[in-house]
Formats: structure tokens, C-alpha cells, sequence
């Protein structure tokens, strides 16, 4: 799969996984790859700007097995951001789709 | 000797563990604010942390993370909008690591290469001449370190001929602006002939500096290419020589 194409999904990904339950680091990491193929160190880099667009926040957690963990879960902002960018790729597949039907 | 070259094999087949893959992703990182590095590496520590806890081994860990030239590509990407200038950004960077790299490789390669001379020389008169291997030995340390001298001499010389060149470029670019600049003048029409001499000069110098700077890099390309095929015919030497140790 296009990576390019894979990019701008992952914003999408990361943002609705995140509204369902908040992750930290790597189970949001594993998540994602092991459905989509994508190297799981290019998500930190995007984690880490939706943090910075506001999208996202963190808060560190102790976990059961040692070491506090840094989890990441969604703002007001990215709530909205979530449901637009939905919204956007719904309309988006079913053009795509209605194009690859026609014939 | 041999401790260098398995670990530069290592680098090769790509199986990093958990520091070597830091201090890389740190290294192209140049650049950014300490805050912004530190987090990041924090971030993949802590990646490393889980993993290891999960029972994957670290090379693993690394290898599924990806590429950390990769990796700090992304972030910069990530970090500015603009993406063209974040590109060549990223380029001129990942060109700067590469030459602090090598120039590294060199470095603590003569730092090695030196004893290990000093000690074979010393083996060899130890031994008298019965030894052959040591002979060799020396003899390829020594190539070594002749041409790591002469190709630094070469280095320096090709990047001075373009450097040169470049200024006839400019000294052209000069001559020109100046023979437009005094046609423009009131009293031009004494010396319209020196004048227009003066603006072919201009011309000719530039296509003259054009042409040896087009021609020098070439011949760089060329000597990297070179150097390349030597370091890996290199390479091939001292392996065949562990070999022959351990029949």
C-alpha cells in the first residue's frame, strides 16, 4: 500500500482508537501494526504531533509490571477532530467506491 | 583488528540493540531543541521497556521500530508544515551525519591501525623473518596507512580545485557586472571596446569555472566510488585472513 496513502489514515487510526480507550505508547504501536504494516517507530513521531496540535494529551500511569507508563488520550479538540476526519473518510471511500463500481 | 570489522559486520546485517539504535536515532536528530530530543528518545526507551517485558528480544524490538534515519526523517517532517524545506533539511542533515560518521570510521580506524603496526613491526623483529603472515600483516597495515594519508591529501586537493574554480566563476560574474555597469556610463563611448572585451571575459571566465567545477565533481563522485570498492576489497583482505588464522 501506498505509504503516503497510509500517512494520512493513520491520523484517522490513532485518533479513533484513542476514543474508544486511552493507550499508552507501545499498545497503541502493536495495535496498529498488526493490522497495518507500517514501521511502528513512524507512529511516535505522529503521536507526538497530534499532541502538539492539541489533539492529544498525556499522563503518566503506574502499570502493574514496574515502571510508570506514559499514556496518551484525547482532548475536546481531538474528539471533534475524530468525528470530522470520520465524516471526511466515509464521504471520501464512498466516492472512491462509487468510481470503482462504475462501469 | 578483528573485533572492529565483526562489529562493522553486525552494523551491516542491520541487528541493532537497544543503545546502538538510540545513539543512531540521536545522531539524526541534529538539530532540534534538547527538550524535543530528549522526549523522543524517552518515548522509545519506554518502547524498549515494554517490549523487553513482553519476552522480544531487542534487536527485534529495533528492527520492527524501523529505520532510525527513517524515524528522524519523520519527525522532522512531523514537526514542520512546510514539507519541501523539511526534505532538503532533512538531506543536508543526513549528509552532515554521514560525513561525521566517516570521518569518525577513519579516526578510530588510525587510532588502531597505529599500535597495531607498532606492534606487528615489533613481532617482526621479534621473529626475525621466519613469520610471512606478519609481513603481510604489516605490509597491509602500512598500505593502510599511506593511503589514508594520500586520499586525505586527494580530498583536499579535489575540493581545493572547485573551490577555486568557484571563484573564477565569481571573479567572471564580477568582470561582467563591472563592463555592464561602466557601458551604462556617460564617458562609455571612448572605451566601448575595452568595455565589451571586458563583458566576453566576463562570459568566458564563467563558463570556463562552470565547466572545471562540473568536471571536479565528477572526478569526486568517481574517487568516492573508488574509495567504496577499496574499503569493501579491504574488507574482503582481512576476513580472508581470519580465515587462514583459523585453520
Amino acid at each position: 500500500m501506498d505509504t503516503q496513502l497510509k500517512k494520512g489514515a493513520m491520523d484517522l487510526c490513532v485518533l479513533s482508537l484513542l476514543g474508544r480507550k486511552d493507550y499508552y505508547g507501545y499498545g497503541l504501536v502493536q495495535k496498529i501494526s498488526r493490522i497495518i504494516s507500517i514501521s511502528e517507530g513512524t507512529l511516535y513521531p505522529i503521536l507526538r504531533r497530534l499532541k502538539n496540535e492539541g489533539y492529544l494529551q498525556t499522563y503518566f500511569k503506574e502499570s502493574k509490571e514496574g515502571p510508570s507508563r506514559k499514556y496518551y488520550s484525547l482532548t475536546k479538540k481531538g474528539k471533534m477532530k475524530s468525528i470530522k476526519l470520520h465524516e471526511e473518510w466515509k464521504e471520501f471511500t464512498k466516492k472512491i467506491n462509487k468510481i470503482l463500481k462504475e462501469r | 583488528m578483528e573485533r572492529i570489522y565483526q562489529k562493522n559486520k553486525q552494523n551491516f546485517k542491520g541487528k541493532m540493540n537497544k543503545k546502538e539504535f538510540l545513539n543512531e536515532l540521536k545522531e539524526h536528530l541534529v538539530g532540534l531543541s534538547k527538550d524535543d530530543v530528549k522526549e523522543i528518545i524517552e518515548d522509545y526507551e519506554e518502547h524498549f521497556k515494554v517490549g523487553k517485558k513482553k519476552k522480544r528480544k531487542e534487536f527485534e524490538i529495533a528492527k520492527s521500530l524501523g529505520n532510525p534515519k527513517e524515524i528522524a526523517r519523520e519527525v522532522r517532517k512531523e514537526l514542520k508544515k512546510d514539507k519541501e524545506s523539511s526534505s532538503f533539511e532533512s538531506g543536508l542533515i543526513e549528509f552532515w551525519v554521514g560525513v561525521k560518521k566517516t570521518s569518525k570510521d577513519i579516526y578510530f580506524n588510525l587510532k588502531k591501525e597505529i599500535p597495531n603496526a607498532v606492534n606487528s613491526l615489533a613481532r617482526l623483529f621479534k621473529s626475525g623473518n621466519k613469520k610471512r603472515s606478519s609481513w603481510k600483516i604489516f605490509g597491509t597495515v602500512l598500505l593502510n596507512f599511506i593511503l589514508t594519508i594520500v586520499w586525505i591529501g586527494l580530498l583536499c586537493l579535489i575540493f581545493g580545485l572547485i573551490i577555486s574554480f568557484g571563484a573564477v566563476v565569481i571573479s567572471g560574474i564580477v568582470t561582467f557586472l563591472v563592463a555592464i555597469f561602466s557601458l551604462s556610463m556617460p564617458f562609455a563611448g571612448a572605451l566601448t571596446n575595452l568595455f565589451l572585451s571586458g563583458l566576453f571575459a566576463g562570459i568566458g571566465l564563467i563558463c570556463i569555472g562552470m565547466i572545471f567545477i562540473i568536471l571536479f565533481s565528477l572526478l569526486f563522485k568517481g574517487f568516492v566510488k573508488i574509495t567504496k570498492k577499496y574499503l569493501n576489497w579491504n574488507k574482503k583482505m582481512f576476513r580472508g585472513e581470519k580465515n587462514e588464522k583459523s585453520k
